[in-house]
């Protein structure tokens, strides 16, 4: 069943070439979504208000905002480890109560997302076990493995490899699952330049492949541009949503051209306008 | 062409490896020379101290009529099993405390106020229940080394990150899956920490309660030696404790890293 969802996505794929306007089937929906936490003090603390959008199937959506605004709280409602306070967040038409089946959190922190007792190959098959025979599992990890160029790699442990590998480790197990939709946290956020852009390309190579649905979280805004059909601005306090930007830049996308395209850089600027208004208005609320 | 590399990156290694060996025994090296020297020059009375040399020679005499091996042979044997009971009472206890918050609301006080009680105290209770056996010693070594694995045991699954916990739920794991794939395996640095303490511990117990307990093993042997007033056995027992003590922490580290392979280990 989710091999006939991906083959449905990349047919899509081919007749619009990948990035278009949406007319696919609406993976998320999130409605007025609020959160508020109750501090040690027993205050209320709302970080998320009244966010709503929907995400459709097959597109690369990201969030930017400044650090600390609430960005993991939002992929944390998407996953179902937190529940919204007030609003609903639904999952193909299904209210989110555990995670989804297809869905896979791409942690920002590798280091604690692979288990450092399993070789790289036992962790992408930690989500496989028991769920099929051994060769089916050994097949797929192969597969996956070998998406993300670590097919040298299978019996390595992960602390042995660099971070950049690690992070490939993580989407490698996501693949291996049969993900239909990856929610990434910040997942190149701790990477160096060079290997983040390695990364991104990567990224956008396998969700040419496969037709994966992302939704992406970042405070990189070119790293945003360069990876998204559509941008969100997450910012004030509590957070909500303060500009949508469709990206218009053509693909394939490279890290040299694509970044001086007219469409890339005028996306910039009202990415960067939307975070300008957020930094003053900040500024202005804090002066006595 | 790669030949002569192998061979050169293999004689440094070895140098290498020798090197740090000579370097780890210099502190060991350095003491018995400074010892032999004290004695020599007859700077400390030589009816107490033995020179290293009489030491040895001690050593070598016990090795050779095999009455070492056979007290050695019964230390070690006490405090396997004393361990063993403590390993396997330390780890499924502290895991209890380890998952559940109520129990450990409930256990803890008791745990902190039974740990501080000595060990040795309970000779003369063990006597009366078990009599003079290998039992006393049991008794003694489970009531002292139960608790740092009980403790290493709760705190390794305390210590279990959240994002582990995220993972688990992420990966939709079922609750069986988590604790086997992830709750314990995660845990088992703690846990190791709390056998490696414990066997320490448990030699030392042993040795303890052979001295005044269980007249038997090496304990009660360093007992002879003192009271026949032979200072040069005397020690080449205490050196055995300590040979048998590096070697069954040697044994417990091997096990530990065979079970949990070490991220980023040094040297």
């Amino acid at each position: 069943m989710l091999r006939s969802v991906t083959t449905m996505t990349q047919d899509d794929r081919a007749s619009q070439d990948g990035i278009g306007p949406a007319r696919h089937a609406t993976v998320y929906e999130c409605r007025e979504v609020s959160v508020v936490y109750r501090t040690h003090r027993d205050e209320a603390h709302t970080v998320l208000d009244g966010v709503t959008f929907d995400c459709q199937s097959g597109e690369v959506l990201t969030f930017v905002g400044p650090s600390g605004v609430g960005k993991t709280t939002l992929l944390r409602l998407l996953s179902g480890l937190i529940k919204p306070t007030s609003g609903s967040v639904c999952f193909e038409g299904e209210p989110v109560r555990r995670t989804p089946q297809g869905v896979v959190l791409v942690f920002q922190d590798y280091a604690s997302a692979l288990l450092s007792w399993r070789t790289v190959g036992r962790n992408v098959a930690l989500p496989l076990e028991g769920r099929m025979s051994k060769r089916e599992i050994d097949k797929r990890v192969d597969d996956a493995l070998s998406q993300v160029n670590l097919g040298d790699w299978k019996n390595e442990y992960p602390w042995r490899l660099s971070g950049g590998m690690q992070q490939r480790v993580q989407i490698a197990r996501a693949l291996a699952s049969d993900a239909q939709v990856l929610l990434m946290d910040e997942p190149f956020a701790s990477i160096d330049a060079i290997t983040r852009a390695k990364l991104q390309d990567l990224l956008l190579e396998v969700r040419r492949r496969t037709g994966l649905t992302v939704i992406y979280i970042t405070h990189d805004i070119d790293e945003a541009i360069y990876l998204s059909d559509r941008v969100f601005v997450l910012s004030g306090r509590p957070a909500s949503m303060q500009e949508e930007v469709e990206i218009d830049v053509p693909t394939p996308r490279s890290q040299v051209e694509t970044r001086e395209l007219p469409e890339f850089l005028d996306a910039r600027r009202r990415l960067h306008a939307a975070l300008r208004a957020e930094y003053s208005s900040e500024g202005a609320g804090q002066a006595p | 062409m790669s030949s002569p590399d192998q061979s050169l990156s293999l004689r440094l290694s070895m140098s290498r490896a020798l090197a740090r060996i000579g370097l780890r025994a210099s502190g060991v090296i350095v003491a018995l020379v400074a010892w032999q020297v004290v004695c020599e020059l007859g700077l400390a009375n030589l009816d107490l101290v033995p020179s290293p040399i009489d030491v040895a020679r001690a050593f070598v005499d016990l090795a050779s009529s095999g009455v070492l091996f056979e007290d050695a042979a019964h230390t070690v044997g006490a405090t396997l099993m004393g361990w063993g009971i403590a390993a396997v009472a330390g780890v499924v206890v502290g895991a209890v405390l380890g998952v559940s918050h109520v129990a450990r609301a409930y256990a803890s006080p008791a745990v902190d106020l039974f740990r501080t009680f000595p060990p040795i105290a309970f000779v003369p209770v063990a006597l009366v229940a078990v009599g003079l056996s290998v039992r006393l010693e049991i008794v003694v070594i489970v009531a002292g080394c139960v608790w740092p694995i009980l403790i290493g045991t709760t705190d390794g699954v305390r210590g279990i990150s959240a994002e582990k916990h995220d993972l688990a739920r992420v990966l939709r794991l079922g609750r069986l899956a988590r604790i086997r794939k992830i709750v314990l395996p995660a845990a088992l640095g703690g846990v190791m920490v709390g056998l490696r303490v414990g066997m320490g511990l448990a030699l030392v117990l042993a040795v303890t309660a052979e001295m005044i307990g269980n007249p038997s093993g090496i304990g009660y042997a360093i007992v002879r030696a003192g009271e026949s007033l032979h200072p040069d056995r005397l020690y080449a027992y205490i050196v055995t404790v300590g040979i048998l003590g590096v070697a069954l922490n040697v044994a417990v580290v091997a096990l530990s890293e065979r079970l949990v392979p070490q991220p980023r280990r040094r040297q």
